[in-house]
């Protein structure tokens, strides 16, 4: 079952990109004429961006469940699911870069949405040094939680930066072609299911580790 | 455009290819998980 899903998941993404680069190509304005390449850089920078604010969602709903009922399920899929937003968000930020660097010049400048979601990528790998840097399970547990639904105060900052504040950065994507939103729509809905594939991988490795544990210590 | 599509392609696949180890890890914990079980039911009947 997980297999098929997993080579679902690949035909999506090389479809996707494919799509993406041919039919569904940006072809950039008169004044930004030679930076093709990087104008579509978009067709995995805004889904990294949406498939991040989701894991954090995840992380803030199961770290929230979490202290609700205490079962270690949750505790596993919330740092599954920081392991995502990690990999997404160092995606977007990457990608960022290259596209400031080609449209405004400097690689990172610290405007609103810039700085929002810089700290969005702090916040994944504080959550993952926290996790590391505690022995025991529940108090771990329970500290991620917290510290999970705190890092989710940043998301709805990241959306509302730039549009409520002056920032260079635009503010929504809109497509020219019926192609350019179905390859983008494509793309989103394949790198979502990428980082849902890896969520429930990595919680299944964590759930299995802990057992291990509990066993080899009872 | 054929080389950024290249890049992102390759990239996806090295990203699979991460995932498919992650599977292989889950079958090889699950496997020690059943040796232990059994071996601490074959404990018990001792």
């Amino acid at each position: 079952m997980r297999r098929l899903l997993m080579f679902i998941t690949l035909a999506l993404l090389l479809t996707s990109t494919w799509l993406a680069f041919t039919v569904g190509e940006v072809v950039p304005s008169e004044d930004e004429k030679g930076v093709t390449v990087e104008k579509n850089i978009l067709y995995v920078h805004v889904p990294s961006a949406i498939c991040s604010t989701l894991c954090f969602l995840v992380l803030l709903l199961t770290s929230i469940a979490y202290l609700v009922n205490s079962k270690p399920i949750f505790d596993y899929i919330g740092a599954a699911s920081a392991e995502a937003a990690l990999v997404f968000t160092t995606v977007l930020n990457l990608t960022g870069c290259i596209f400031s660097r080609v449209f405004w010049g400097p690689w990172w400048t610290p405007t609103p949405r810039l700085l929002t979601s810089a700290i969005l990528w702090f916040l994944a790998v504080a959550y993952l040094i926290l996790r590391a840097g505690i022995q025991n399970q529940r108090h771990r547990a329970r500290l991620c939680a917290v510290f999970g639904i705190i890092a989710f105060i940043d998301v709805p900052m990241v959306f509302i930066s730039a549009r409520m504040m002056r920032d260079m950065h635009p503010a929504n994507v809109g497509f020219d072609t019926a192609w350019q939103g179905v390859s983008f729509g494509l793309s989103v809905l394949s790198i979502l299911s990428l980082a849902a594939l890896f969520i429930w991988l990595r919680t299944d490795i964590l759930r299995s580790r802990a057992q291990l544990e509990n066993e080899m210590y009872s | 455009m054929f080389y950024l599509a290249l890049a992102v392609s390759v990239a996806w696949l090295v990203y699979f290819a991460y995932l498919f180890a992650l599977d292989l890890q889950i079958k090889d914990l699950r496997r020690r998980l059943d040796a232990r079980s059994a071996d601490s039911r074959n404990n018990t009947n001792d």
